[in-house]
């Protein structure tokens, strides 16, 4: 082999796919798409508004004042009461229209009109311009439902804030491992799981399709001949792989800037991230998943680059690539769809089997690493075997590549793939 | 100049899928030469030179390439066109020629360096930042053409490389072509286009249904077949020329005509002909034109001359 023509060949190849604007693109988008949430639910959770306006209209509970002082507590945003008017239900039928036009002139964002009900006693309705706002419900509500509880449990000697508390109460966990026990473990090993394997199902498909792509484009415009005059197929596949792997680490590498850069300079200048309980993004990563999670990802990038590769050498059209490429992406996607099962169940038999199968081996194992780590032979018996499926694989590429790059017209039958398979 | 052989094949088979494209075919090209390897669509031509340059692998025979029995151990040496042309499109036409140089064994740096000199030579120097596919086709063919010499080979092989150029870029090319051949670099020159053989070629072989039916000089070939052709001048009412004695077949121009004769044809008796049918201006017997050769050939009513004088097999489906 020729290595300053495998260089070549990876060269070209490299350069092709970073100038690509889709690679572009999807380098930079990609962190902004994965942090949006996080960026959102913050975004609504600090509930932006300078000033709430709002009146009390009581229509026959009495409770009018009960409530305006439960919202005077109100901290989260700030919230004038503008008046708290107890009314008969006639008097609201006449004062309605002229409270509608107190919201519309902006003299009152909204008022609270609280009315009596048979069953809980308290039946209440916020009449705003604007009732998007989650917070401003929510908080709301939440006291409305406090005076409404109060007013129920009153003489019975029970605590309202003890029975608030109870209706609100939540199950602790703390994942218990080798490395150190880590208390609220499943939401942790959900949200950075799901990233990952996002991550990885993404890239992967994307590779193997850019794969497919490129050596379509050299098949269709017959460059692959004047191409295999001067390197051997082993060459070309090896510069192919080479170009696609250092594609992917360039890919990688901007994407952890980008995660530093948001993490630790973005969001702290928005003050975003605070209302999470002190997030920190480089605290859901520890340094253990990282490095099993770059080593999965390289190698289901090749692997699934080289299969790509091989399907796409046996067709002359796109059409012709589609259709081959979808029993391609099927194990990608049951990968994907079956790491939700493993984050539930990583120690299940048939999560510890799937994660052994090559094929599925760079989503399932990264997900069972990262929820419940095995046993350290676990993880390299599969990375080995994910080695060897990919060694494999080049292997056979590299023998069929020299005929089916040539090749024209009528996709290959089976049959005559291992025929070839058995000249070479 | 010396007699080596660039290309030696000895009785090289090549199938596929059970037909043969290629039949025990003896094929020796010598170095130093511009060499027409000649032949109709189809007839095994693409196929000879994949094979001798190691992209396919014979299926029996052997090849020397270069004094080489493994073609792909002196790949760095050849030079190669291929008839179905392709560039990368969205690829800057400079890098496009310095990558096809370097897998040819060039380093990038040199590379860069013919690379620019070769645009510079093509005139397209002003543009080597372009993305191939903004230029025009001929400008891709030329641009093709400098891909198969860029590494200076030995042996570069040109497989219809007329196809697609203007007058302009044709009288070009041939005068790269020709000083490709001073430079003592071997050419050969694969094409069904025989004009350009008679005017490039010191050498020809002529393969029909993947088999050498004819080898040798031009000259050498012309005159060894005899000369059993008319060429006329004339002016005549369409259809004149049909059915004359001894004739076998008419390539008419409308003021001129070549006719082919059969082997023992009165010309006595066709002149006497022609001047009861048309006004006569020119009259005189003539070697044949490779074409007609190659007719003679391969002709069996199955190869004919399109419009634009290039050969068509027809291929039985």
């Amino acid at each position: 082999m020729n290595f300053q023509k495998v260089y070549a060949v990876a060269r070209r190849e490299y350069i092709a796919r970073v100038r690509n604007k889709w690679f572009v693109i999807i380098t930079l988008l990609f962190p902004v798409l994965m942090a949006a949430p996080v960026f959102i639910g913050s975004l609504i959770q600090r509930a932006d508004v300078d000033e709430v306006r709002i009146a009390i209209v009581d229509v026959g509970t009495g409770q009018a004042s009960a409530i305006q002082a439960e919202f005077e507590t109100i901290e989260s945003f700030a919230l004038t009461i503008s008046g708290s008017e107890t009314l008969s239900a006639s008097e609201y039928e006449s004062r309605r229209e002229s409270m509608r036009q107190a919201v519309l002139d902006e003299e009152i964002d909204g008022y609270v009109l609280i009315e009596p009900d048979e069953e809980l006693g308290i039946r209440g309705r916020y009449l705003a311009r604007e009732t998007g706002n989650l917070v401003i419900l929510g908080t709301l509500e939440n006291r409305v439902r406090r005076v409404a509880l109060e007013n129920y449990l009153a003489g019975s000697g029970l605590e309202t804030d003890r029975v608030n508390a109870l209706v609100s109460w939540d199950l602790e966990t703390t994942t218990i491992s080798a490395e150190g026990d880590e208390d609220g473990g499943f939401e942790r090993a959900y949200f950075t799981t799901f990233i990952l394997a996002m991550v990885l199902y993404i890239t992967v498909l994307m590779a193997g399709q850019q794969m497919g792509n490129s050596i379509i484009e050299e098949k269709s415009s017959r460059l692959i001949e004047l191409v295999l005059g001067a390197v051997t197929a082993a060459e070309f596949m090896a510069g192919k792989i080479l170009g696609v792997l250092s594609t992917a680490l360039t890919q990688l590498a901007a994407w952890f800037g980008l995660v530093m850069l948001i993490s630790l300079y973005i969001m702290p200048a928005l003050a975003i991230g605070s209302d999470m309980g002190d997030l920190n993004i480089m605290e859901f990563f520890d340094a253990g998943l990282l490095f099993y999670f770059t080593i999965l990802f390289l190698l289901g990038y090749v692997f699934y680059s080289v299969l790509y590769a091989v399907a796409a050498s046996t067709c002359s059209t796109m059409e012709d690539f589609q259709q081959m490429a979808f029993p391609l992406m099927m194990p990608v996607m049951l990968s994907f769809f079956f790491v939700f099962y493993v984050i539930t169940n990583p120690a299940a038999t048939i999560s510890r089997i799937v994660s052994l199968f090559p094929p599925a081996t760079p989503l399932v194992m990264l997900a069972r690493i990262n929820v419940l780590r095995p046993p350290l032979w676990e993880i390299w018996l599969g990375i080995g075997l994910l080695v060897l499926a990919t060694i494999a694989a080049v292997w056979v590429s590299a023998k069929v590549f020299r005929f089916t790059l040539l090749m024209s017209g009528k996709r290959p039958s089976i049959g005559t793939m291992v025929r070839m398979f058995r000249a070479a | 100049m010396n007699n080596n052989a660039v290309v030696r094949t000895q009785k090289l088979v090549k199938e596929f899928d059970g037909v043969r494209a290629v039949k025990e075919l003896d094929l020796v090209i010598p170095a130093g030469s511009i060499f027409g390897l000649l032949g109709p669509n189809g007839s095994g031509k693409t196929t000879t030179i994949r094979t001798c340059l190691g992209v396919y692998i014979p299926d029996s025979g052997s090849i020397e390439l270069l004094g080489n029995s493994d073609p792909l151990a002196v790949r760095d040496r050849v030079g190669y066109l291929p008839e179905e042309r392709g560039l990368y499109p969205k690829m800057q036409v400079q890098e496009q020629l310095a990558f096809l140089a370097s897998i040819r064994g060039m380093s990038h740096r040199e590379a860069n360096g013919r690379a620019a000199y070769w645009l510079d030579r093509l005139g397209l120097a002003d543009r080597a930042k372009s993305a191939t596919e903004e230029f025009s086709k001929g400008m891709q063919q030329k641009v093709q053409f400098a891909a198969s010499v860029i590494h200076e080979p030995e042996v570069v092989v040109l497989d219809e490389p007329f196809t697609g150029l203007d007058p302009v870029n044709t009288r070009l090319l041939k005068e790269l072509i020709l000083e490709l051949r001073d430079n003592g670099c071997t050419v050969i020159l694969s094409t069904h286009r025989m004009e350009q053989v008679e005017a490039m070629c010191e050498e020809i072989a002529l393969i029909h249904q993947g088999e050498l039916v004819l080898r040798g000089g031009v000259q050498e070939v012309r005159a060894q077949s005899g000369s059993n052709t008319l060429a006329i001048e004339y002016e005549g009412a369409p259809g004149s020329l049909d059915n004359l004695p001894g004739v076998t077949q008419v390539h008419d121009s409308g003021r001129s005509a070549r006719l082919q004769l059969e082997a023992d044809a009165d010309t006595q008796q066709i002149a006497r002909a022609l001047f009861d049918r048309v006004h006569l201006h020119a009259f005189s017997t003539e070697q044949p034109s490779i074409e007609e050769i190659f007719l003679a050939h391969v002709g069996h009513g199955d190869v004919t001359i399109s419009e634009t004088g290039e050969l068509v097999e027809e291929v039985a489906s």
